[in-house]
Formats: C-alpha cells, structure tokens, sequence
C-alpha cells in the first residue's frame, strides 16, 4: 500500500532546479539561531541586525492576484533607507507569514526593489490598489504578469528558494521538537486528534 | 503436544504481569490503591490461568502433585478470580460500586468448580482442547463459560459508560480495544459452552474442531488485545506514528493532484519542488511547498473569475468557489487537513 502510494506521487512537469548560492547558504547558516521559534516578525529583527535598516510590515486590503511586495524608501542621502513590506491581508494567516518571509528573502539576498520617496509610499497606503498597479515588485510572485527568464523574475525564484528552505528549516525544527515529546499524552492525542481517529 | 499458540498467549499476560509488577510501579503505587491492585490481580490470575490450561504443563503440573486434573481447577478457579478482578478494575476506573451481583456470582463459580472437580478429580486426565467426555466435564466448563459470560456482559456495561465519559483520544483507543477484546471474549466463551455442549451429547459432531479453532481465534484476539490495553503510552507512540506517516503521504497524493488541476486552469508552477527523496524523508515539507503552491493559485483563481478575464471556463469557477474560504490560521497542518477535503471533493 506504501509503495502504491510512493508510485502516485507525482513530480510536476515544470520542476526548475536551483542552486544554492552562497549568500542563500550564508543566511541559512548563520543569521538564524532558533529555526523552531522563528517568525516573520524575528527574521525581520535579525536583517535588522545585521543591515542596521527599518523593516515595517504593512498589510493592506490588496485586490485579488496580489500577494505582497517590497519597496525601498529613501528619505535623504544621510539617512539610511527603510524598507516597506507589503503584503494582502485578506490572505490566510499561514499564506501571509510564508509572503512575508518571502519577501524578507529578497532582503536577506540583497535584491534591489523600487525606490520610492516618503511621500509616494504614504500614497501607495492611501490608494493599495493603484500601487499594486502600478508597481510590478508588487505583482510578481507566482510568476503573475511577469517575463519568465526575466531578472525579476529570476530574483523571485531565489527568494522563493530561500523561504522554502527557511520554512524547511524550522518544519525540521519543530519536528525535532515534537519527537522529543513524542511518548507524551498530549503529542499522542494530538497526532490522534489530526488524524481523526479517536 | 504443546501448543505453542496455548502458551504465547500465557506469555503475553506473564510480560504484562511483570511489567505490573516491576519494581518502579511497585514504589508509585501502593497495594491498597484499588487502582493498582485490581488491574496486577488481573495480569497475575490470567497469567496463571492461561499456563495451567497448556496441556503438557498441565500434565506435568498433575503428575507432580498427584492430583488428577487440579491444573483445571486451579486454571478455571484463575480465570474467574481474573474476571472478577476485570470487572474491578473498570469499577475502579468508573469510580463506581461493584454489583453486588458480580460479588454473588463470582463466590457461586468458585464453589460449583469445587463441586464439580470432586467427581473430576475421580475421572481420566482431561486434555483442554479435546471435547468433554463425562458429565463432570461438561459442568465444570460450562459454569465457567456461562459464568465468565455474564461478568462480561457487566464488564461490557461499565466499559460502555466509561467510553461514553472518555475524551482524549489515546483512552478511546484504548478503551476500544478493551471493549474490543471483551466481546471477543463473550463470542469465545458462548461459542466454547455451545460446542463443548453438542460435541458432548453428539460424540462424533464433525463440527467441534472447527468450532474449536474459530473460537480460538476469538479468544486469542481477546488476549491480545487486553494485553496490548495495558501497554505503557510510549509504546503508542508506534502505531500512532506510523498511522500519522501514512496519513502524511495520502495526504501529499491527494494535495498533489489537486495542484496538477489548479496548475491547468491557472499556470504553470515556476518554483523548484520537493526531490522524491525529500518527499519521502521530509513529508512535512514537501507538504508545506503543495500547500504553498496550491494557495498561489487559489489567488490566482479569483483573480482570474474577479477580472472576468475570457479564458474563465465553469472549471474555473467550480474550483474558486471550493477554495472561495479556508481557515484563517497560522497553523498550516490545519490548513493542509481543509484543502485535503477540498481536494478530495475536487477531484
């Protein structure tokens, strides 16, 4: 029967295969100390850290097919620059942490965004929709209204990349933790529970 | 001849007797705890029983004390002393009174046993798995089928309310397979009295070894299965996380194929995926990337049904009003059990 199913699995067609680069590897391996309690919140803190810039999350009520996006605004030569990450708040909480860490990926990979003044980024926050529009960073996960092959779009697949192997790491986290207590009276009726077995 | 099938089921309840009776359990718990006592009395009297009804031991053990058949009388007087310790244990674990019924019956079997085993005691060597050839025989199974009968119809009664009031999910199973185990247990003994009965009056019934073999079966999952209720939780932790692996991968199947349909009416997936060998060894992640995928695409979908954008077939519109809401939480495993159902519908 485990085999069956191990023969059902499926592969999709369009794998594209990456390699990890050392700035991925880099990130990986040492900006992260605690996989199992990492949050969008926490990676955003450690890049802060570590690049010395302000990471703001704002969520707006984007219009459907936009997932969230990044913007750098620049307030003077002197001042360092702080960047905006947007992100749809009508997504599913789980969807809206994985978009977050996504763009916080582009971040950690040093990709270069739109660079917007104060006064333009107080605008996109009054009109979402428009800025979504009018602003491809914001558009392009899923590879939405995008040149496939594209330097944006390649920057995506990176970032992408590197929030799967995040989101890898702390899954593995938590696994390990869960093993810990794996005899426990609570993991056994959870697992049950999820199960819907008892 | 021994049979060994006599003897591993005597052996499961000697390992749950000593695992009762390991030192460690003996510190925790006291011998005036009921909760304690009864299950040990339990353990240790099946154990008993079940050694003297293996016929060699059975033999030897007569032989060496010079009694004909007292092995019976010891393996049967076991066997109600382990039912009533049964019926004790779940009155114990119910926090309720024992029937006094139980009481009264239990005293009744010892004494017709005894009865009985006066005129045995007199008679050939009866083998335990050969069909009753004096009357004494026939009695002295019989009370004990008929009376182990009714204790488990108490026993039944108790563990029925006791599931009812049980609510984690390991004490259900559990105490399913309690339950499971004593209605083996009830078939097996109103089977034995039944056939024991007819093979006595008709002598040359063909049907006796059959029925003696299918009631083994019964009687042999009775004992397992009590014997595995007494298992300590982290043994559970086996079925429970072999259970959870499979349900992981149905899941992946179930997940994936969904995707391979949103990727149809929507686009392409343009990320890297999972290798085979991390979807084997890393299931949960491989999980997490299909949900992932498949929330990308829901997005999408309504985008595309949204702008009524002219490739929008009922295809589309059917799947976008499956995923129209999923549960707003941060926990995606619950997430991954929603879309499973969607998915499920959906394909």
């Amino acid at each position: 029967m485990l085999f069956d199913i191990c023969l059902e699995l499926e592969i999709p067609a369009e794998v594209i295969p990456m390699q990890l680069t050392p700035r991925m590897k880099l990130v990986l391996d040492q900006l992260v100390a605690d996989w199992a309690t990492l949050t969008p919140a926490a990676f955003a803190q450690r890049l802060e850290e570590f690049d010395g810039r302000k990471i703001k999350f704002i969520p707006l009520p984007m219009p459907a097919g936009y997932f969230g996006g990044r913007v750098v605004v620049v307030h003077d030569e002197d001042t360092t620059p702080d960047d905006l990450v947007f992100y749809n708040a009508t997504l599913p909480l789980a969807h809206q942490e994985h978009v977050l860490i996504h763009e916080l990926a582009h971040i950690a990979l040093a990709h270069d965004t739109l660079h917007v003044t104060p006064e333009q980024a107080e605008q996109a926050l009054q009109n979402p929709a428009r800025a979504a529009e009018q602003w491809a960073c914001i558009s392009c996960r899923a590879l939405n209204g995008v040149v496939p092959d594209s330097l944006l779009a390649q920057q995506d697949q990176e970032a992408e990349m590197l929030a799967r192997l995040i989101f890898q790491r702390i899954l593995a986290a938590r696994q390990n933790e869960l093993l810990k207590r794996s005899s426990s009276q609570s993991y056994l009726d959870d697992s049950l529970r999820r199960m819907g077995i008892a | 001849m021994i049979s060994w099938s006599d003897a591993l089921l005597a052996l499961c309840f000697w390992v749950v007797t000593f695992y009762l009776f390991r030192p460690s359990a003996l510190r925790e718990q006291a011998w005036s705890d009921r909760r304690a006592f009864a299950p040990r009395l339990l353990a240790l009297c099946l154990a008993v029983s079940l050694s003297f009804q293996v016929d060699p031991l059975a033999a030897a053990f007569d032989s060496l004390v010079g009694l004909r058949n007292l092995s019976w009388l010891l393996a049967y007087l076991n066997a109600a002393a382990a039912a009533y310790a049964g019926v004790l244990t779940l009155v114990v674990m119910g926090q309720r009174k024992m029937p006094q019924l139980v009481n009264i019956l239990t005293v009744a079997t010892f004494l017709a046993l005894m009865v009985f085993f006066t005129a045995l005691m007199r008679s050939g060597e009866e083998l335990h798995n050969h069909f009753p050839t004096s009357a004494p025989a026939l009695g002295f199974r019989e009370v004990l089928y008929v009376s182990l009968a009714l204790q488990l119809i108490f026993a039944i009664r108790i563990q029925w309310r006791l599931l009812e009031q049980e609510e984690l999910p390991t004490g259900k199973l559990r105490g399913w397979m309690v339950m499971s185990a004593l209605l083996a247990a009830l078939v097996f003994f109103n089977a034995r009295g039944v056939a024991a009965y007819i093979a006595f009056v008709i002598p040359n019934w063909s049907l006796y070894g059959p029925a003696l073999s299918v009631s083994g079966a019964f009687v042999a999952f009775a004992i397992i299965g009590l014997a595995v209720s007494f298992a300590p939780r982290s043994w559970w932790r086996v079925p429970v996380q072999a259970l959870a692996r499979f349900r992981q991968l149905t899941t992946l199947r179930d997940l994936e194929r969904f995707r391979k349909r949103l990727v149809g009416v929507t686009a392409p997936l343009p990320w890297s995926q999972p290798s085979w060998r991390e979807r084997w060894q890393n299931t949960p992640y491989a999980l997490y990337c299909t949900l992932i995928d498949i929330l990308d695409r829901r997005l999408l979908l309504q985008a595309m049904v949204e702008n009524q954008e002219a490739r929008v077939t009922p295809t589309h519109l059917e799947l976008a009003q499956l995923l129209e809401t999923v549960p707003d939480t941060h926990d995606w495993v619950e997430l991954v059990e929603y879309i499973r159902q969607v998915a499920r519908r959906a394909v």
